[in-house]
């Protein structure tokens, strides 16, 4: 168990079950309440009634992808302001970098050591708690650092 | 021109015609006279011998009747015989006797003439003539005839219309002459004059074509060889221009559809390097995705999430996991082979601090050096400068797979690595990694850098790692243009030295970069 952890309401988007399964069964172990979400529109449809303290949402999904969930959430003022990391297995540099100029508040590629997630969640809501106002939309995190930190297993880590 | 001579060689030649006409004439004339004189002088003699007696005696019938037989003769028109006195005592043309009053004028001054040369006059076309009778120093009469001059009209009439014949043919052929000289010079001249105009017009096709053998006809015919000549040279010149215009067409249109081709080629090699990218991210994806569930699984189980496994499965799970990690940095080194040989990886030259970005480099590794009990050192030269350009996360890569390398490979002893500038120009520098490790036998030293190559087969299980850590650093090194060398020597160790060109930075306040 861990203190911070069991305060986290999390949503995990991904059509993956493995990589749901994975990130679920190690956030609920340490004491998060997670929702999951096997696709884009099943994910809004949670977010209508759900503000969860962070997203974990994967790009590459069928339907609706992870990049357009991320316009959404960031267009509705009432979930504008959740902190939203891309989880991915999109890890070549050009990803990164798209990612980062979209706004993310966090990049994690898969596959990852699950203590580094755990380091750059809390690192990101940091972040985003030392924030006094919501961002408006679209705007890019400015080279804070912690928004487009990754796992140290991803060799494109720069 | 050619008329004005004509009309001037025609002129001459009737004057002349003129002149030769008017001279034989006279000297028809003239010898007519002479003639006749002489014929008339002659007829005196013979009457005054034949008369000589009848004279002397008077007969008078007799001289009557020889003046009638004389003047038979056509030309003579009279002829008269005169006394001692000078009068008339017979005439051809009057009956005998004549009886005569007085003296006749004629008669009585031929016989009062003296001298041997017969009296002689032209009147009016007729020549009378006559001479005295003399016997001793005595004048017994005297004779006279009138010639006619009818047949020397008669022959001037004839000569003159013979002189205006041949001068009417004179001028005829002089007309002829003229015209054929005007034909065989003057034509040809005017033909040849017209031709010349003609083909400095620009007609090269004109001929002259003569067919006379003369001056005119050689100057002609010369003047068509030219022509000739000139209109091949022309059209050899006119070939030669379509021809070269020909080749420019031809070799224009063979250039555009290079050109074509080519702007396809690279289109198409563009779409295979778009396409090349794809597939490798595509194929990133897909092997990180399920290598994530095995991870994550396997991560999951070590951590006793959602039960403590029993100790043996631990060490077992220790090993998927173990396999996982190196599966994992196979698939980031391949991909990033994959990356450089496809074209894809761009360099991303910024300024950055030397001593900074090196001792951020090499601080993870170090901590491997420790792990197992090897010194590391790191150092740099001072003639460096303190801000270089390059690409920091490539060099990076470059030092990394060096450095793991020689720790991986080195049991005991020190990795030492040092960065200096190398003399010369262009300016350059270089990072060496030195090692105390098992060393590289020559004979392998060329093919280190190949890929899926270590120096011995075995050695990939026993010190583990890829295989391609060193053509990787290889590759980028090449595309920062630079080199890597190795010196080795089994037992001792290897130095890998990177001599990369040296960019030092224009602006002094570069910021350290962010590794």
């Amino acid at each position: 168990m861990d203190p911070d952890v069991s305060t986290w309401n999390i949503l995990i988007v991904d059509d993956d079950p493995d990589s749901l399964g994975v990130a679920h069964q190690f956030l609920t172990f340490l004491g998060a309440k997670v929702t999951i979400a096997p696709d884009g529109a099943k994910a809004l449809e949670i977010l209508a009634a759900l503000a969860p303290t962070f997203i974990l949402l994967d790009l590459s999904m069928p339907e609706l992808d992870g990049w357009e969930v991320f316009k959404q959430v960031r267009a509705n003022p009432a979930t504008a302001s959740i902190p939203v990391i891309a989880l991915t297995a999109h890890a070549m540099k050009e990803d990164a970098e798209r990612v980062k100029a979209a706004g993310f508040d966090g990049y994690i590629t898969k596959p990852y050591i699950l203590t580094s997630l755990l380091d750059n969640i809390k690192r990101v809501l940091a972040e985003a708690a030392s924030r006094p106002a919501p961002p408006p939309p679209e705007t890019p995190k400015s080279s804070n650092g912690a928004g487009h930190s990754h796992s140290e297993l991803t060799h494109e880590s720069r | 021109m050619t008329i004005r001579l004509a009309s001037l060689a025609s002129l001459l030649m009737l004057a002349v015609t003129v002149a030769l006409t008017l001279i034989t004439v006279q000297r028809e004339q003239a010898t007519f006279r002479a003639d006749t004189e002489a014929e008339a002088d002659l007829l005196l003699d013979t009457l005054i011998r034949t008369t000589r007696d009848q004279l002397y005696r008077r007969d008078i019938d007799e001289l009557d009747e020889i003046t009638d037989i004389v003047a038979n003769d056509e030309t003579v028109l009279q002829v008269s015989i005169f006394d001692e006195r000078g009068f008339l005592l017979a005439q051809s043309d009057l009956p005998s006797p004549v009886l005569a009053a007085e003296a006749d004028s004629l008669g009585a001054m031929l016989v009062e003439r003296e001298g041997d040369t017969p009296y002689l006059s032209w009147e009016a076309g007729q020549l009378v003539a006559g001479r005295p009778l003399i016997i001793g120093s005595r004048a017994y009469g005297a004779i006279a005839l009138t010639v006619s001059t009818a047949p020397l009209e008669q022959q001037i009439q004839q000569t003159t219309t013979q002189a205006v014949l041949i001068a009417a043919v004179a001028i005829v052929i002089a007309i002829v002459l003229n015209f054929l000289a005007a034909r065989r010079i003057t034509g040809p001249l005017r033909q040849l004059t017209y031709a010349a105009n003609l083909m400095s017009a620009g007609d090269l096709s004109v001929r002259v074509s003569p067919s006379s053998k003369d001056e005119v006809g050689q100057l002609s015919r010369t003047f068509d060889e030219m022509a000739a000549s000139i209109q091949r040279r022309e059209t050899e010149l006119r070939e030669l221009n379509e021809s070269l215009e020909q080749q420019v067409q031809a070799r224009t249109a063979e250039l555009r559809q290079q050109n074509e081709e080519l702007i396809v080629a690279r289109q198409r090699a563009e779409e295979a390097t778009q396409l090349k990218s794809q597939f490798l991210a595509n194929i990133s994806h897909e092997l990180r995705t399920p290598l994530n569930a095995i991870m994550g699984y396997t991560q999951l189980m070590l951590m006793g999430i959602p039960v403590e496994l029993p100790a043996v499965q631990k060490e077992q799970v220790q090993r998927i996991m173990k396999s996982s990690e190196t599966l994992l940095g196979l698939i980031n080194n391949l991909l990033d082979l994959a990356k450089i040989e496809a074209g894809r990886t761009e360099l991303v030259n910024k300024s950055f601090h030397l001593r900074e970005w090196i001792a951020a480099t090499t601080r993870p590794l170090e901590v491997l050096a420790h792990e197992k009990q090897i010194e590391f050192a790191v150092s740099v030269d001072d003639h460096l400068p303190a801000v270089i350009v390059s690409d920091a996360e490539r060099l990076r890569q470059i030092v990394v797979n060096l450095v793991s390398n020689a720790v991986k490979f080195t049991d005991q002893g020190s990795v030492t690595v040092w960065l200096e500038k190398l003399s010369g120009e262009p300016p350059r520098w270089s990072i060496s990694i030195q090692d105390t490790g098992i060393g590289i036998p020559s004979h392998a030293q060329d093919f280190i850098f190949e890929e899926f190559r270590q120096a011995d087969g075995t050695t990939t299980r026993q010190h583990g790692g890829t295989g391609l850590g060193l053509a990787i650093a290889r590759n980028l090194a090449r595309i920062m243009n630079g080199v890597i060398r190795v010196k080795s020597k089994v037992g001792e160790g290897s130095t890998f030295t990177v001599e990369l060109p040296l960019v030092v930075a224009e602006v002094a306040d570069a910021r350290p970069p962010v590794i």
